[in-house]
């Protein structure tokens, strides 16, 4: 990494995850300190979690609350808003369920900062072995649907790490609440003239992650969604 | 004769219609709806309005190409069609607000979060 006194956000969106958030933030945290040349700050965006989510965050990271709870849209928007408002040069996104090595955090920020490129998406799909066939199925069938909607086309629409630019900040507006969230993300990159890129990373698929994840029924939820925010644009 | 049927309906249906037309201005006079938007929808009431005004006509197009094997219009079809043409109206309406006071919602949760940093 080039030296840079510039700031990174790590961004958590996390709902009722008091279970597994104190060792994903722990993972995390041993990662951030590799990460010499940038001021690095963790936040967890709390979504309005019933359980000890927001007690036991607080111990490893800042923590922002929605009083209720309103989709993982809400929070990354919240966390992305935070970083314009905090001037941070590079944001990130992971999942709080643990799905995401924490180590290909570090690819994605590497990617960020070696490129010129405004959105760096962490896809599962280019290398999607160990993930459950369902969950590819359906991921496939949502990149379907986002390259004939939005006419973007990338190979893991739905990946909940990301990495984003300061340009990326400031310009993509997140209107979406709920899972659909991902899917406008790329779309308004797309819109704005953003350079989107991938990167592999893996997934881990745990008990715990795979019942917090998405079903494929959400699948037809985003499907619903997305055809609805195409429209309002027109 | 006045009250014919057909005369009915554009009397009970066109009011709704026009009002949809006007709050679709409205809404775009008071930006919550694009350019667009508007435009868009208020193409759709005005084809809907367009229909009721020359009911006649197309209920005697649609018998004469044997499109439909029933009688002329009914007042039993002429109820259901108001009705139809009102819920549609309604539900507009209500998901109009439901998405207003989402949005209003999720901006309130939002400032709230960034505000009251724990």
């Amino acid at each position: 990494m080039k030296r840079d006194n510039n700031k990174l956000l790590v961004i958590v969106p996390a709902y009722n995850e008091d279970t597994v958030i104190e060792n994903t933030l722990r993972q995390i945290n041993k990662e951030i300190k590799l990460i010499k040349n940038l001021k690095t700050d963790l936040l967890v965006v709390n979504d309005g979690s019933k359980d000890n989510t927001k007690m036991l965050s607080k111990k490893h990271a800042i923590v922002l609350s929605h009083l209720v709870n309103m989709g993982s849209g809400a929070a990354t928007r919240t966390g992305l808003k935070y970083a314009r408002n905090n001037n941070y040069k590079y944001a990130l996104t992971i999942d709080a369920d643990g799905q995401h090595s924490p180590k290909d955090m570090l690819k994605i920020i590497n990617h960020l900062i070696k490129t010129n490129d405004d959105l760096v998406i962490g896809s599962r799909l280019i290398n999607s072995k160990g993930m459950p066939i369902n969950r590819v199925l359906g991921n496939n069938i949502l990149n379907l649907v986002t390259r004939i909607l939005l006419g973007v086309r990338v190979t893991d629409s739905q990946s909940g790490l990301k990495g984003f630019s300061k340009k990326a900040i400031d310009t993509i507006e997140i209107k979406t609440n709920g899972y659909e969230f991902c899917a406008e993300i790329i779309w308004k990159a797309k819109k704005n003239n953003l350079i989107i890129s991938e990167v592999p990373i893996k997934a881990i698929y745990t008990e715990y992650s795979k019942a917090k994840g998405q079903s494929n029924i959400n699948a037809l939820r985003i499907i619903k969604s997305i055809i609805v925010q195409k429209i309002k644009e027109v | 004769m006045f009250f014919t049927k057909y005369n009915l309906l554009i009397i009970l249906s066109s009011p709704i219609l026009m009002l949809f037309i006007l709050r679709i201005y409205d809404n775009y006079k008071r930006k919550r709806i694009s350019l667009r938007a508007g435009i868009l929808l208020g193409l759709f009431w005005l084809i809907l309005l367009i229909g009721v005004l020359f009911n006649k006509y197309i209920f005697e197009i649609i018998l004469r190409s044997k499109l439909s094997d029933s009688t002329p219009l009914s007042l039993y079809d002429m109820i259901q069609i108001v009705a139809i043409i009102f819920l549609i109206y309604v539900s507009f309406r209500q998901s109009f607000k439901i998405e207003d006071l989402r949005e209003k919602i999720t901006k309130i949760n939002e400032e709230i979060a960034l505000y009251k940093k724990d």
